[in-house]
């Protein structure tokens, strides 16, 4: 008789389980917005073969923020040395100087870059800073705005949900959109000026502010160039802060001669 | 109740005093610290990030392996040496001293949790970063995971009589229930009747990790208000529960 009570007893607990699992289970299903962007079966995948088993601990140990802030920095150093499509080897590394690339225009390089950001942000789809540094690189460094809107929309469709936030980094992210538009369009006036808004919501990666000091270098605005230099002296990165003040002092000259 | 306590307490203090947890703890703070090194490397972007990101994922790492390694050593070690007996002996019953192991588990991982919290959260300050917001929330899920952990490795360490098969075991449930939303996914692709079945028992029966998995957007409000962590506390109750009834009906009928 007991032992039948027991029984009992256990069935009811796994009764109870089974109904609470099944719920949670079903609205499991239901959560959408969450599977959506981390399932690895859907549109995103893992990019990058070399990194496939480190992506893939990172995901099966439920560890993808940590793999993703390593994919982040793997990034940075792709993006960071020389590019791979050119076996170049600088003998004075003062001239050639591998900081200055990142802020240089060079089309046809670091054709694997768009697939380092896929890697990033298919780990942590909410990582809306290398949607930034992304797109701001493929779009004005590597003059590919194709890849750039691109992946910019892979973005929009990630941060969808930030739609409602007029302060969103979703929002923030069609702001590029609309400047990559104007670069497409030939108005580069207007093309400064959404780059200007983007920089001043204060989310902008330092490189996407070189970007900006370089193009009103180049058309000749050096007063709005040399404010972003005087800014980017003051940032955190040693490597931004020694090229700001090497173009502090070209663009003071600049504007001497210009008075002159 | 006092028996309950004295073994919960006795099962605290056997973890503690493991040279494995020591070299654990130890390794675990060198991760974490490793983690202001990362900060470097990430180009002075994103700092902060990685270096909370680094010590929560450590901290759930440590309490996984934590589990993994030392509670199902000890577990098989007091049977192997027959120490198990004097326990039992004083009119403890067996599910008593298996409930009393787990609650001394979960015991051990808040200890834990508190510690390298405290480490992480010092490392923050001292870079003069900001606890994000949802940290403390995020650490309390940890703690609802490993919790997970501890039920199934001890069914696992209860139902085989080797540490390597439990430790496995229980690796393997840990890898299968970060896979829940791609085995549903699988489950409504595959049009052979049998493995959908199978799949979709599968996902009642493996724990969806996914419900206390906040570390993976806890600096994304939206997400996190969504979580419903009065459901993922239910759920951890009823699974732990029957886990842990699962492990004494075992265990009970066991041949020590």
């Amino acid at each position: 008789m007991n032992s039948i009570k027991l029984v009992v007893r256990y069935l009811m607990f796994g009764l109870i389980f089974f109904i609470t699992a099944s719920m949670l289970v079903h609205r499991n299903i239901r959560s959408d917005a969450y599977n959506v962007r981390y399932s690895i079966f859907g549109k995103r995948k893992l990019v990058i073969e070399d990194y496939f088993v480190l992506d893939s601990i990172g995901i099966i140990f439920g560890l993808r923020k940590l793999v993703s802030d390593i994919a982040w920095i793997q990034l940075l150093q792709y993006y960071g040395g020389e590019p791979p499509e050119e076996n170049h080897h600088c003998t004075n590394h003062n001239k050639c100087c591998h900081i200055e690339h990142l802020t240089k225009i060079q089309p046809g390089k670091y054709k694997k870059l768009i697939d380092y950001c896929r890697r990033v942000t298919t780990l942590d789809p909410l990582y809306s800073f290398v949607y930034f540094y992304g797109v701001g690189a493929l779009a004005w460094n590597l003059e590919r705005p194709d890849e750039a809107l691109e992946y910019l929309n892979e973005g929009l469709e990630n941060l969808e949900f930030q739609k409602s936030n007029p302060n969103s980094d979703y929002w923030e992210l069609v702001k590029y959109q609309q400047a990559i538009y104007y670069k497409l369009g030939g108005k580069y006036k207007e093309m400064l000026d959404q780059l200007k808004v983007i920089i001043q919501s204060g989310r902008a990666p330092n490189m996407v502010k070189a970007i900006l000091a370089n193009l009103y270098k180049k058309y000749g605005y050096y007063t709005e160039a040399l404010e972003i230099w005087h800014e980017l002296l003051f940032c955190n990165d040693p490597e931004y802060v020694e090229r700001a003040k090497k173009q502090i002092v070209i663009l003071n000259q600049l504007i001497k001669n210009k008075k002159v | 109740m006092k028996s309950l306590i004295s073994l919960i307490i006795f099962s605290l203090k056997e973890n503690l005093r493991t040279k494995l947890y020591v070299v654990l703890l130890i390794f675990t703070i060198i991760l974490i610290f490793i983690g202001l090194l990362l900060t470097g490397l990430s180009g002075f972007e994103q700092p902060q990030r990685v270096l909370v990101n680094t010590g929560i994922a450590m901290m759930e790492l440590f309490c996984l392996f934590l589990i993994l390694l030392n509670s199902v050593n000890l577990f098989l070690q007091d049977i192997e040496s027959k120490s198990v007996y004097l326990t039992l002996s004083k009119s403890i019953s067996r599910s008593k001293y298996l409930v009393g192991k787990y609650f001394g588990s979960l015991l051990l991982i808040l200890i834990n949790i508190l510690i390298m919290s405290i480490i992480h959260i010092l490392l923050i300050k001292l870079s003069r970063w900001k606890i994000p917001e949802n940290y403390y929330f995020t650490l309390f899920t940890i703690f609802l995971k490993t919790g997970v952990v501890a039920s199934i490795s001890l069914l696992a360490v209860t139902t085989m009589t080797s540490q390597a098969t439990a430790v496995i075991t229980s690796l393997l449930i840990w890898i299968a229930g970060h896979f829940i939303s791609e085995i549903i996914f699988l489950a409504g692709r595959i049009k052979i009747m049998f493995l959908q079945f199978f799949l979709r028992i599968c996902c009642y029966i493996i724990p969806n990790f996914q419900y206390f998995n906040v570390k993976d957007y806890f600096d994304t409000h939206y997400f996190v208000a969504k979580f419903g962590i009065v459901l993922a506390i239910i759920y951890w109750i009823v699974y732990n529960s029957v886990v842990l009834i699962l492990s004494c009906v075992v265990f009970n009928k066991k041949d020590l």
